[in-house]
């Protein structure tokens, strides 16, 4: 009686698989077969389609996550740049990149921080241009608000522009630039902008009365971005004051709440004051700007001149001209300051920077006054303004001995130039505290935040002040919109007085800043957590590029991605690994399933049990 | 055979006739009762609103007309023919009608009333089903009575018969009561009217009575100046006014509102309530600005604004000007006459053009001016534009030698005020030089016309160009060139003189005049110059520039051009030593200005103390604050946080900004329309107009405020610098 038998056995096996199945056993095996690779979108819109891509090609030999994880094996990085997620993992790092370069924002820069009483400048480059030129717009709260067209330099397919926005009030202003707008490739990035009430803080020290410290400060007192106070030296023992300066520029611990130092009469200045205000520069690094007047009296030292010892320049001369000259520069976009007599060292002094330059139609003979040979009759341009680094801060030295006289609105911009120049100034001189981090982040992205605190970071670096002990403290948060604040931890980065934390965005979406705190000192940076947050290509495909070889990995375009699997394992040496095995989760159990059971039916059938 | 006669069918045709057309009228007022009830809910959830295309009265007549037909034509497809009506009103017919009916083809559906096809195939298929043997007859169904029916059948006849007699007897009114009918089509209307003057507040004709005040139509009466004969105009609902200054504007505002108000750039009053639903006002356009209706309820609520920006175009003044001889003239004598060509024009039109003129004889303070007006020959045919001539003959004149005559043609329009509306033209000289002389000196053209830069310089440049025309000029032509240069030389000359105050002599006579010059005194007294008060280097110059015109004048007026030359040169060196800008010149003070030389020295030193002021405070840049305000609001519309009252009122206050602004109308403009497509809900467009207005507020804001300055690197980029420039200031020598 074999056959029923047969089909006992047949209907037994059947039933334990069935068993078996809702029993679902798991056994822990090592398993060195399918790697485990990480695959990151660089720019979630644009590279999604190449992603899923990428992600089939995978699936059958790798087991894949979407998303950057630290402990993969390989990170695959579809798209041109480098996502700071994907820059976690210490694995071999892969590219998927477009047969094509693509059109990127290169870079996207503007003012961290700016008042109601200013227009806030985009900086812009556009990488990647294909044809002429390439349009791009500035959208503010998700409005345009700015708009051009710009042609691309033909050999570097590189497009450089400005774009403006108009603060409307007060907080941390969002600002999106898109290249391309309403195209299929138009790219975006996006800005962080915070809109204060703070003004610069800027003292007119005049040794001596002088015309010309006199109206470039009557054209700064103009602009309410400044608060303007003043000292103007009439005789030996009397002043001039307006508002509450310092009794004089040696004073440090005042002249460190100044921005900029504006010096006037500058022939008249003390060894003392031209030591307070090196000092200034040095320890505090803040601007000073130099009009001069006049020249140094001709054959004087180096060390006795003030004029000379600030500026380092020995020799000058003036030129003179019959009709008032322009002076102007590039960045003064059209806007100019005039003069008969400009002064200009006859040798450029070192680190010297040139601001604005002025030229003539009509050779002249220029004077030199320190006693050496005048060059012949020229017309070549000459450094009306130009600056140079003394310490940290900044000196900037203007020539233009008679721009004053020019200053009618018919022949000059002479208010608008001089108040540039001197927010120029101001803007450089670094604050008691200073903030920095990535203007936009996506939810949960790691960022690096750093903190510098001026005076400890100056004093540590200045020689002559000698080693001093310097003490100091500082905290950081990160503050949202609703005024939560958390905690970051900072820690000592490389120099003196910098401080560095680490930062993972929050992952939900809105407006923060980070804040920091020395003493009564303190200083914020805003930021956007958003998940449609774009940030500028930065270096772009070269950064992706370098990443990816320096980790071993390799750079393929989207049309190999058929090599892209043997290429990670060929890349990859990857421990096996334990893992859960459920062997009853199979589907091919069915097919034994059915056919015992199919098998012990026919059989019962033929018996004529069924 | 018996031979058959046709019935009398005329009873029974009749009858189902009058039947048919009764059941038309009970299904067009059964229609129209149901449309006037829809209606009058349709008025009581608010429909049509004030806003809507038609008035509650009419857009329910309308409805009432559509419903009516439609459920009319719904129920003659569906309802039973007049046969089957009649029928079943006469229970005693027992058929006998409608068979009558079917017989002479005005009766149900089986005479010539047919089913929908579909039904008919349906028919077909039921009935070879059931019945196959009658499929037959059935097939036919619906297509006409069979042959055994025929009316002119035996049978058919006493069917007709009987069904004419009972025919005659039965009241088609009985079969279709209208009454029913008619009592709910009434009905349905006394609902319906009693719901439009409820929504109209009794008017019924007017528009719906809106819960919050509304503006239906505002209409402008622009009248011009009376003096500009131009007609008034009207328009309607215009977005922006463009007035001649000085018009009139009548403002007549429909509005559901208890008062409107008219606010403009300068005030806001109410206006006044002509009658229920109308109000009425005016105003006058003097300068840009806006006319803003505003609603209002007997609460005080306010309804949306209406603005409409104004551009007032000024009345130009008119411009004339001499075309020919157009220079000045130096004559030999006054015994002539001069061709005078003028013309004049003007943007709305001249009221006269003359030509005036000034005879001055004497020199020094013994001037004599004589005034008069030369007869013009006007065409003023092209009405903005006029041109005149005239031969003008000097001879009545009586024009000695040394005498001049400065003319200029006088223009003038209607423009009223208190200013004067007549414009001069360039005035010209005619000179009548005596041979050998000096004319009148001291005398000098207004310097306030700018007909050409006369100066030293471009003495000496026209004397240059006379020089090299020498040999091939006719000696006349030359002659009077050389004089005119001369007369610019005397020009020059007395510009000078006067800037001096006139120059005193050593000696001066008590009755010498200060600006009566003896000129060949003055080159002899040369040597003089430097001696006495005239001591300072920049008088001196001046002094001497004088002097060297004079002899260049007189050489001039000689024809000696080779002499004027080097005299004029002389002159412009000695200026340019005058006004450099290290020479000042003195003039004697007056008695008021003398220093009191006593207080000299007699301060005391103790008295003085520092100076001390507050920081100045920068004013407020109100536009650039206003415009900022604005973006701010315009960013709110943007993320949906606002109505089309925020962006109407915003519209407005962009003109109050710049009601001139071409560009800040354009916003306005802008905000307006996006105010209009919020309430319509139309976003995109909204959207899209809010960005022109966002992108130009931000264009007018680059060009008031400055440019941030940028990111200038971390303080250890700093430091580095420093260090860097250190290193390199220690390297070089």
């Amino acid at each position: 009686m074999m056959r029923p038998a047969v089909g006992r056995t047949m209907r037994g096996m059947a039933i334990a698989i069935a068993i078996l199945a809702a029993i679902d056993p798991v056994f822990t095996i090592a398993r060195g077969g399918r790697p485990l690779v990480a695959v990151v979108a660089a720019d979630v819109p644009r590279d999604s389609a190449a992603t899923a891509r990428a992600i089939a090609s995978l699936r059958s030999e790798a087991t894949v996550v979407a998303g950057a994880f630290g402990g993969a094996d390989a990170t695959v990085i579809v798209g041109e740049s480098l996502p700071l997620s994907a820059m976690e993992s210490a694995a071999p790092v892969f590219a998927v990149v477009p047969e094509a370069a693509r059109l990127v924002i290169a870079t996207a820069t503007a003012p961290r921080a700016t008042t109601l009483d200013a227009v806030i400048p985009v900086n812009v480059s556009v990488a990647n241009v294909s044809g002429v030129s390439v349009e791009v717009a500035l959208l503010s709260g998700g409005i345009e608000v700015d708009r051009t067209t710009v042609a691309a330099s033909a050999d570097t397919h590189r497009a450089t522009l400005e774009l403006h926005a108009a603060a409307s009030d007060t907080g941390v202003q969002t600002l999106r630039v898109v290249a391309a707008p309403g195209t299929p490739n138009a790219v975006a990035a996006d800005i962080a902008v915070n809109v204060g009430a703070r003004r610069w803080n800027v003292l007119f020290y005049d040794a001596r009365p002088s015309w010309s410290s006199r109206f470039v400060r009557m054209a700064v007192e103009r602009d309410p971005r400044f608060a303007v106070a003043g000292r103007t030296v009439t005789s030996r023992a009397y002043v001039s004051d307006a508002g509450s300066p310092p009794s004089s520029v040696e004073d440090d611990a005042r002249l460190r709440d100044y921005d900029a130092v504006v010096v006037g009469g500058s022939g008249s200045l003390s060894d003392k004051a031209v030591q307070g205000l090196e000092r200034y520069m040095r320890l505090r690094g803040g601007s000073v700007v130099l009009l001069m007047d006049d020249l140094p009296a001709a054959g004087a030292s180096p060390i006795g001149s003030p004029i000379v010892r600030l500026t380092g320049a020995a020799g000058w001369s003036v030129r003179e001209a019959a009709e008032p000259t322009q002076i102007t520069a590039v960045e003064w976009h059209g806007r100019k300051l005039r003069a008969t007599q400009v002064a200009s060292p006859d040798r450029s002094p070192a680190g010297m920077t040139v601001i604005a330059q002025s030229r003539l139609e009509k050779p002249v003979e220029p004077k030199s006054v320190a006693g050496k040979s005048a060059p012949a009759r020229d017309t070549m341009p000459r450094a009306a303004l130009w600056a140079t680094s003394i310490g940290a801060g900044r000196l900037v030295v203007s020539g233009a001995l008679d721009a004053w006289r020019y200053r009618d609105s018919t022949w000059s911009n002479f208010d608008r130039v001089w108040q540039d120049v001197v927010a120029d100034a101001a803007a450089r001189a670094p604050e008691p505290v200073t903030v920095s981090v990535p203007p936009a982040l996506h939810p949960n992205d790691p960022a690096t935040v750093r903190v510098s605190l001026r005076d400890v970071g100056l004093r540590a670096g200045d020689v002559s002040s000698g080693l001093v002990a310097t003490r100091g403290s500082v905290s950081a948060a990160i503050v949202s919109a609703a005024g939560s604040r958390t905690p970051l931890r900072l820690w000592p980065a490389g120099s003196i007085g910098d401080f560095e934390a680490a930062l993972h965005a929050p992952a939900e979406s809105g407006a923060y800043h980070i804040e920091a705190t020395s003493g009564a000192d303190r200083a914020s940076a805003s930021f956007v957590v958003s998940r449609s947050a774009v940030l500028p290509a930065g270096a772009g495909r070269a950064a992706l590029t370098a990443w990816t070889e320096g980790t071993g990995g390799k750079v393929i375009t989207a049309t190999q991605l058929g090599g892209l699997a043997d290429a990670i394992r060929g890349a990859i040496r990857f421990a096996p690994r334990a893992e859960p095995w459920h062997p009853m989760r199979s589907p091919w159990w069915i097919l034994p399933f059915a056919l015992l059971l199919s098998a012990e039916w026919y059989l019962r059938r033929r018996r004529g049990l069924a | 055979m018996v031979p058959t006669m046709s019935p009398d069918t005329s009873a029974l045709r009749r009858l189902f006739a009058v039947t048919a057309r009764r059941l038309r009228w009970a299904d067009l007022a059964l229609g129209a009762g149901i449309g006037l009830l829809i209606s009058a809910g349709l008025n009581a959830i608010g429909w049509p609103g004030r806003s809507g295309p038609l008035p509650p009265f009419y857009a329910g007549l309308l409805g009432t007309v559509e419903t009516a037909v439609f459920v009319a034509a719904i129920l003659t497809r569906w309802r039973l023919a007049p046969a089957v009506a009649v029928e079943r009103a006469t229970p005693e017919s027992r058929n006998l009608l409608f068979t009558a009916g079917e017989l002479i083809g005005v009766g149900g559906r089986a005479a010539g009333h047919k089913p929908f096809p579909l039904l008919r195939a349906l028919y077909r298929v039921i009935a070879r089903i059931v019945a196959p043997s009658s499929s037959a007859a059935l097939a036919t169904a619906g297509t006409g009575p069979s042959a055994a029916l025929r009316a002119e059948a035996p049978s058919a006849q006493l069917v007709l018969d009987a069904a004419a007699t009972l025919a005659s007897r039965v009241d088609p009114r009985q079969i279709v009561p209208l009454a029913w009918h008619l009592a709910f089509m009434a009905s349905s209307a006394a609902i319906w009217l009693a719901s439009v003057a409820y929504v109209t507040e009794g008017t019924l004709v007017s528009r719906a009575v809106s819960a919050t005040p509304m503006i239906d139509e505002i209409a402008f009466t622009v009248t011009p100046p009376a003096y500009t004969l131009r007609a008034a105009q009207q328009v309607k609902n215009p977005s922006r006014l463009s007035v001649l200054e000085g018009s009139r504007i009548g403002i007549n505002v429909s509005a559901n509102a208890a008062a409107v108000q008219l606010v403009t750039l300068d005030s806001s009053r109410a206006l006044a309530n002509a009658r229920k639903g109308w109000f009425t006002g005016t105003m006058t356009a003097m300068v840009d600005g806006f006319i803003a209706v505003e609603p209002r309820s007997s609460a005080g609520q306010a309804g949306e604004r209406r603005l409409v920006g104004v551009t007032v175009i000024p009345d130009s003044a008119p411009r004339t000007r001499i075309v020919a001889p157009g220079r000045d003239m130096i004559v030999p004598d006054g015994k002539r006459a001069i061709d005078i060509a003028a013309e004049a024009t003007d943007d709305i039109g001249l009221t006269s053009l003359r030509l005036r003129y000034t005879v001055v004889s004497g020199s020094g303070e013994r001037f004599e001016f004589k005034e008069g007006t030369v007869p013009l020959t006007v065409d003023s045919s092209r009405g903005t534009k006029w041109t005149a001539r005239v031969k003008w003959d000097l001879n009545a004149l009586g024009l000695e030698s040394g005498d001049m005559v400065v003319y200029r043609t006088v223009a003038g329009d209607a423009r009223p005020g208190p200013m004067p509306t007549a414009v001069e033209s360039d005035a010209y000289i005619i000179e009548v030089a005596a041979p050998g002389g000096v004319a009148a000196a001291g005398f000098a053209v207004d310097p306030e016309q700018e007909r050409y830069a006369v100066s030293q310089q471009m003495v000496i440049l026209k004397t240059e160009r006379l020089l090299k025309k020498k040999a091939t000029a006719e000696k006349e032509a030359y002659a009077n060139e050389a004089a005119e240069i001369g007369g610019e030389q005397r020009r020059v000359r007395a510009e000078f003189l006067f800037m001096l105050g006139g120059e005193m002599g050593a000696d001066p006579a008590a009755d010498t005049s200060m600006t009566n010059i003896n000129e060949t005194q003055e080159v002899e007294q040369e040597a003089d110059l430097a001696a006495g008060r005239e001591a300072m280097g920049g008088r001196i110059a001046v002094l001497s520039a004088i002097r060297s015109m004079s002899r260049a004048g007189r050489s001039l007026n000689d024809t000696d051009v080779e002499t004027a030359l080097p005299h004029e040169r002389a002159a412009l060196k000695q200026l340019e030593l005058a006004f450099s800008r290290t020479r000042i010149i003195l003039r004697a003070l007056s008695e008021r200005e003398r220093l009191d030389s006593a207080r000299r020295l007699t301060g005391e030193f103790s008295d003085a103390v520092n100076a001390r002021r507050a920081a100045a405070t920068p004013s407020t840049d109100m536009r650039a604050a206003e415009l900022r305000a604005v973006l701010s609001g315009i960013m709110g519309l943007a993320i949906g946080g606002g109505t089309s009252s925020t962006a109407a009122a915003l519209a407005e206050r962009v003109l109050r900004v710049g009601p001139a602004d071409k560009e800040l109308q354009a916003v306005s403009s802008a905000l307006s329309g996006a105010a209009a497509s919020i309430a319509a809900s139309r976003t995109e467009q909204a959207r899209t107009q809010l960005q022109q207005a966002a992108a130009a507020v931000t264009t007018q804001l680059r060009r008031v405020l400055p440019a941030s300055p940028g990111n200038y690197g971390s303080l250890d980029a700093a430091r580095a610098r420093g260090a860097t420039v250190e290193s390199l200031r220690r390297l070089k020598p």
